[in-house]
Formats: structure tokens, C-alpha cells, sequence
């Protein structure tokens, strides 16, 4: 039968050790009383170590049924999960027990206990219950549980892992703020009004006085006189779709753990997705480093929100480099309508050529626009100034690379919106709102 | 009084009473032999219960004290009564100075076994001065005990050379020497310090529950189960269902079996070294072979692949 051995606990170790060195005393000296000393130590610690072997000898996952049940395998960040476990001991026992079902870094337990120090004997089952709240997005994994059969003296253990790990999927919220706070209305109505703009469209939308700089084939002959001339401005569609583009590379390991520019990304887009969504609006998400790792078609509604969701709760940073032209490229084949495709990514290497896509993408009506934060804030203050001064000229020339991405979109006119770390969601709120009036990007 | 008072009241009197019977044997009427004793006493006990912490004191003390008994040793008989009084006083106290080390819980088991074993060690030596003819009278006390003590430890240091050689020993004083109060004291010591550790504990010294024992609650209910949580019907029921810390139904710990054990062992032992002491160090030389090859025969049984963190 599968057992694990017995571990020599430091404790034990230094009886035994003691126990020598006193012998070794004592048969120097042959006195009754210096003898009896080591002996009677090392006769407690032997015998109990080779009592503790023998009725533990067959230890180990063989000794125990086991049953995880009203455990949670999908966690919102702002709520709790549940990890429950039962446990019955088909072993011999009974034994002193510490059963414990370790946890990822990002859960703090609030309620109950993953731990248990008890006397356990073999009639009465074990139940484990506790409640989590996460601190972190992203997959984890509970388990397996560990079992430790304590000699009760403390000499020594043995351990048996139990194989019931448990995956936990910690999503994201989806924002609903309400929409009403950051679209501005338009005269046709919160539903129209965003949708469409004066510009490079079909629809005839008003008359105007001609400008000298419109273009003269844009003139309504009919509509005008000696004394004015007007010209006809016709009516733009925006997008309503919107595909979410994360860059997943390793330039967005910026960052102290937890809040990295892959946190604040996901955070942004979850908060863009939950305001489209809230909108009617179709919205997508394109996850890709220098590869797809996931693509969600723009989709609406509460099966949107839920399949986008576990999306977002499932990225993960990707070691490899960005590749915004093939992203571009993959995302313009996957895309059947006009669509804003929203770049959330550090910008810190682009590489190869950006004229060619970005301008495949205007050519089927879609539009680019980049968010990307300002290096400096993704980093809390420092505490001192030397240190403050130390951050400063190690982020300097991360700083000046994402300048140069900066430079290099906007050259082949993709509007990009800069934002400091902490104002990830007003940032993107302010972005929301731009998608759908088609003002002027801050 | 404290537990640790009370812990340390039981190792204090062994050496109590050896430094006791130095005293009566050849203080003579001075003063300085008991001063030196008090001192390295007092020193101790307030390194030991924590009255006399920082370091400079605490080496300042051992200085003085290494001093007291080096100087007055080096320049011999000339050095006088009185000096050399001192530094027998102080000489028979030091065991005072590590035997903080045999009854703080704080300290690592070996440790404290060793510091216990160091005592017994020094309190037999000095017992076995007592019975070893030192210098010539018309010395100084002091230097007649020094002379007695640096005999017995040569004599044994002979005799054990003796042995090993395979010729008969002349003597072992510190084999010979025996005070029947002396070990019984010594016996209370060791008692309490084998006792401190029958109490259940798992392998990180953390105490495991057991009905002489008020174990404290698993940590729980950090947070009281509120409707905030949104839990659901089942799992509200498996957190109020969950098991808590239980102690064994028996009587005595767990681990009083091999105490029981052990003592028996012990007895035997005793008894086989008052009949035939040849025979019973034979039988512990092969027990303990014995012993630590089975505990290395536990430790070195090979890993399954299902069991064992290292699995």
C-alpha cells in the first residue's frame, strides 16, 4: 500500500542529537547519573519515533475518501467564493491530524478555515468549509489538500497529498455605470445621437454656408443664390461595434504584481465591454501577444457580458513580443461590419511597418484607437527622494520607447489616449463616450 | 510566582546543593568563597530571568567573572586566601550561567539536554573533589580544592585511558562519586525536563489539542457569516457544519505509551547496572546501536509515488 515516510521533525532531530552528545558525556565519565540522563532521552525519542512508524506504516492518500462539494469555480473580484471539503478516514488511525487545503496568494480567506489541527479518528469524518474573497484576476488552483499525521510529541510526520484540485476562474467586474453620466445626447435622442456624425458619409444630414475650404462638389446649386452658397453635409455612421484589442506580451509586466499594465488593460476593458454592453452596443475582444490567445466575436447582452467575462477573467501575460501589424491583420479578417477596434497595450515595441494595416483597416471602415498608460504612474510613489530619483532614471528609457510607439500611431493617424494608471476607468469611460459622439479625444 | 519561576525552581537545586557542600567543606570562615559563589549565582539567575539583558552587561559580567577565577589561579597559593576563595566561589556558581539554557522553554530541546548534562558534569566533578586528596595541608583552602579537583579530572582522564587500553583502572572518581541527595535533585531536573515535553505538539512546536490542554478554536469567523457574502443555501450550511478542533477522548496524552516505555527501559538498565555493571554498559552500547539504526532504517524507507511532499 502506497505510504509516505516518516519525517524527522527539527524537534526530533534535536533530541537525538542532544541525546548523543550527553551519552558521549557520560561514557567519558561512567557516572550512573550522566548515563541516565541520555538514556532516558533517547529512549523516550527512539521508541516513540519507531511506535509513531509502526501505527502510521501503511499512511498516505490510500487512507482517505475525499469529496470537495459546494466550491465555487468562477469568482467575481468584488465577490466571495466557497471551497468546501469532506473528508473520511478509511485508514486505521486514529491519529493527530492537521488537514489543510492550500490557497493562491490572491484569496484571502473571511470566513471558516482551510486549516485543521485535531484528533482524528477513523469513524468520524472530517468537513473543511471556508469563504474567500480574491484579490487578483485570473485563473487559480486550489488543492490538492494535504494531509499530516502528527507524531504527538512533535519528533516527526508524515504527509499525503490528496489529488482534488480545484480550478477557480476570478473575472472581473463589468462595469454598469450608468451610460447617461458620460454620452452626451444629441437631438434625435440618447439612441441616435451617438451614432452618427456630420462627416464622409451617404445620408444627407443639414445645409451650411460654404466654406473656402469645402469641397466645391459638395455645393447644393439648387439651394443657393447670388448672395450665399451652401453646401451639403452629409452624415457619418459611427460604430457601434467595438473590438477590445489586449496586448498580452511582455511589455505589460510593467508594474509592481497585482497591478501591472495587464491589470489596468483588463481593468479598462472590462469597464468598456460593461458600458457597451449597458449600450446595446456589440463588443468583441481580441486577446494576442505575438498570436491569438482568445477572440470573442462582438456580441450583446447578458450571454455577451457572461462569455466576456470569463474571457477576461482567463488572461494570462504571454513571454513573447506584440505584434500589432499581424493583430491588426487577424483582427480585420475576423471583423465583418465597421467596428472601433480599442488597443489597450504599453506601445513599449512596435515593430515592422504600421501604414499597411492601419490603413487596411480605414479602407473596410474600421477605425484604431490606442490606450496606453503613462509609464510613470504604473509604479507607486516612492518612498524617498533617492528612491523616487532611482525609479525615475530606470523607467527613462521605457519612457522614451513608449514615446516612440506613441509617435509612430499617431503618425498614421490613430488617435491614442494616454491615461495615469490609477484613472484606468475614468480614462476609459471618457474613451467610451468618445466611441459613440465622435468628439474630440482627450 | 510565574511557570517559568516555578520551571526553574525545579533544576536550580541540584547545583544548589553541590555548591553547598563545597561551602561547608572549605569556606572556613571566609567570606569570600560564598561571595564568589553568590556572585556567579546572582550573575546567572539574572542573565537567565531576564533582569540583566543587554549584551555590554552581560559581557562585561562574564569578564569579571573569567577574571575572578583566572587571576587569582594563575599566581597559585601566593595569590592568597581570600583571592583564591573567590575564585573557587565563583568557580563552583558557573554552572548558574548556562543552566538558564536546561529550563527555558524557548530553547531547543538538544540544547537544553546538554545544558542539563553540563551541570550534572560539573556538579559531579565537584563531588568528586570533595572525595580526591588535594595539595598538602597548610595551603590555602581554596588552592587545596583547586588541587583536588585538577586530580580527579586527571585521574579520570587516566582511567578512561586505562580502559581503552584494556588494562584495569585504577580509579574513576567521577565514576565513583555519589551523593544520594545530589541525585535525587539531579532525578527532579531531568524529570522536568522530560516532562515539558509530553505535552502533544506537532513538529512546528505548535500545541495539538488534548483534554488537559484549553486548546484554542481553529481561526474562524473573522467576518460574521452575513447575508453581504451571498452565499448560497448549501454553502451556508457546509461553513455552520464544519468540523472543529477535538482532543482525544482518553485520559492520558497520546505519547504517554512511550514515556511509559521509556521509563521501563530505564528501570532495567538501573537495575542491570546494580547487578552487573559490565553487562548493563554492553546492553546499552547494543541498544543504542540498535536504536539509531532503526530510527535511520524509519527516516531512509523509500518514497511511494502517491505519499510525501517530496513525491
Amino acid at each position: 500500500m502506497a505510504s509516505s515516510r516518516v519525517v524527522l521533525s527539527p524537534l526530533g532531530w534535536s533530541v537525538i542529537v542532544g541525546g548523543m552528545g550527553a551519552l558521549l558525556i557520560g561514557l567519558v565519565t561512567l557516572n550512573l547519573l550522566l548515563l541516565i540522563l541520555p538514556i532516558s532521552v533517547l529512549a523516550l525519542a527512539t521508541t516513540e519515533l519507531l511506535a509513531f512508524d509502526w501505527t502510521t506504516r501503511d499512511f498516505g492518500p490510500s487512507w482517505f475518501r475525499w469529496q470537495r462539494f459546494e466550491n465555487s469555480s468562477q469568482v467575481r473580484i468584488d465577490g466571495v467564493g466557497s471551497m468546501a471539503i469532506d473528508l473520511e478516514m478509511v485508514g486505521p488511525g486514529p491519529i493527530y491530524a492537521e488537514v489543510f487545503d492550500p490557497q493562491p496568494d490572491g484569496f484571502e480567506v473571511v470566513l471558516g478555515s482551510p486549516r485543521l489541527l485535531t484528533w482524528w479518528s477513523a469513524s468520524s469524518p472530517v468537513r473543511l468549509a471556508y469563504v474567500y474573497r480574491p484579490r487578483q484576476r485570473g485563473q487559480f488552483r486550489v488543492g490538492p489538500t494535504i494531509v499530516i499525521a502528527h507524531d504527538p510529541l512533535g519528533f516527526g510526520f508524515r504527509t499525503a497529498k490528496l489529488e482534488n484540485r480545484w480550478e477557480v476562474l476570478v473575472t472581473p467586474a463589468l462595469s454598469v455605470q450608468e451610460a447617461s453620466t458620460v454620452v452626451p445626447l444629441g437631438p434625435r435622442g440618447p439612441s441616435e445621437a451617438f451614432r452618427r456624425r456630420v462627416g464622409a458619409g451617404t445620408e444627407f444630414h443639414s445645409l451650411r454656408e460654404y466654406q473656402s475650404s469645402d469641397d466645391v462638389r459638395k455645393i447644393a446649386w439648387r439651394r443657393s443664390g447670388l448672395d450665399k452658397i451652401y453646401v451639403r453635409e452629409q452624415e457619418e455612421e459611427a460604430h457601434p461595434e467595438i473590438l477590445i484589442l489586449l496586448d498580452t506580451s511582455r511589455d505589460m509586466r510593467l508594474g509592481p504584481p497585482g497591478k501591472e499594465a495587464l491589470e489596468q488593460a483588463v481593468e479598462g476593458g472590462a469597464v468598456l465591454a460593461g458600458q457597451a454592453i449597458r449600450g446595446h452596443d456589440r463588443v468583441g475582444l481580441l486577446v494576442f501577444s505575438d498570436r491569438v490567445s482568445e477572440f470573442v466575436p462582438p456580441q450583446r447582452g447578458s450571454e455577451g457580458a457572461l462569455v466576456l467575462t470569463e474571457a477576461f477573467g482567463r488572461i494570462r501575460l504571454a513571454p513573447t513580443p506584440f505584434d500589432l501589424a499581424q493583430a491588426l491583420t487577424l483582427a480585420q479578417e475576423r471583423l465583418t461590419v465597421p467596428t472601433t477596434i480599442v488597443l489597450f497595450s504599453t506601445l513599449l515595441s512596435l515593430s515592422g511597418p504600421l501604414e499597411g494595416p492601419v490603413g487596411a483597416l480605414r479602407t473596410r471602415g474600421h477605425r484604431l484607437v490606442a490606450v496606453c498608460p503613462q509609464v510613470g504612474t504604473l509604479f507607486p510613489p516612492a518612498a524617498d527622494p533617492v528612491a523616487a530619483r532611482t525609479l525615475q532614471f530606470a523607467l527613462a528609457p521605457v519612457q522614451r520607447q513608449v514615446d516612440l510607439g506613441v509617435e509612430r500611431l499617431r503618425a498614421v493617424g490613430v488617435p491614442v489616449l494616454t491615461y495615469a494608471a490609477p484613472e484606468v476607468r475614468e480614462a476609459t469611460l471618457e474613451l467610451h463616450a468618445w466611441t459613440r459622439s465622435w468628439g474630440e479625444l482627450g | 510566582m510565574s511557570e517559568r519561576v516555578w520551571m526553574a525552581g525545579l533544576f536550580y537545586p541540584a547545583p544548589l546543593c553541590v555548591g553547598v557542600l563545597v561551602l561547608e567543606q572549605y569556606s572556613g570562615g571566609g567570606f569570600t568563597l560564598p561571595l564568589g559563589f553568590l556572585l556567579a549565582l546572582g550573575f546567572g539567575s539574572a542573565v537567565g530571568f531576564g533582569l540583566l539583558r543587554h549584551p555590554v552587561w552581560e559581557g562585561l559580567g562574564l569578564v569579571l567573572l573569567t577574571l575572578a577565577v583566572g587571576v587569582p589561579i594563575a599566581y597559585g597559593p601566593a595569590a592568597g586566601e581570600g583571592w583564591l576563595g573567590l575564585s573557587v566561589g565563583v568557580l563552583v556558581g558557573v554552572p548558574f550561567l548556562w543552566l538558564e539554557f536546561a529550563w527555558r522553554e524557548d530553547v531547543s530541546p538538544g540544547v537544553r539536554i546538554l545544558a542539563l548534562q553540563s551541570t550534572f558534569v560539573a556538579g559531579i566533578a565537584f563531588l568528586a573533589a570533595l572525595a580526591t586528596p588535594g595539595s598538602p595541608t597548610g595551603d590555602p583552602a581554596g588552592w587545596q580544592f583547586l588541587n583536588s579537583l585538577g586530580n580527579a579530572l586527571a585521574n579520570q582522564v587516566q582511567g578512561g585511558a586505562d580502559l581503552l587500553s584494556g588494562t584495569a583502572p585504577g580509579t574513576l572518581p567521577l565514576e565513583a562519586a555519589f551523593n544520594p541527595v545530589f541525585v535525587a535533585l539531579g532525578g527532579v531536573a531531568l524529570v522536568a525536563l522530560v516532562l515539558s515535553w509530553i505535552s502533544p505538539r506537532t513538529a512546528l512546536d505548535e500545541p495539538l489539542p488534548w483534554s488537559w490542554f484549553k486548546f484554542p478554536l481553529s481561526p474562524t469567523l473573522a467576518v460574521p457569516l452575513s447575508d453581504g457574502l451571498e452565499l448560497r443555501d448549501g454553502q451556508r450550511e457546509a461553513l455552520a457544519t464544519r468540523t472543529r478542533s477535538s482532543s482525544p477522548g482518553t485520559v492520558l496524552s497520546p505519547g504517554f505509551g512511550s514515556l511509559l516505555v521509556a521509563g521501563l527501559l530505564v528501570g532495567a538498565f538501573l537495575g542491570l547496572a546494580s547487578v552487573v555493571p559490565a553487562l548493563a554498559l554492553l546492553g546499552l552500547a547494543v541498544a543504542t546501536a540498535a536504536a539509531m539504526i532503526g530510527v535511520a532504517r524509519v527516516l531512509s524507507r523509500r518514497l511511494t509515488p502517491l505519499g510525501g511532499l517530496a513525491g
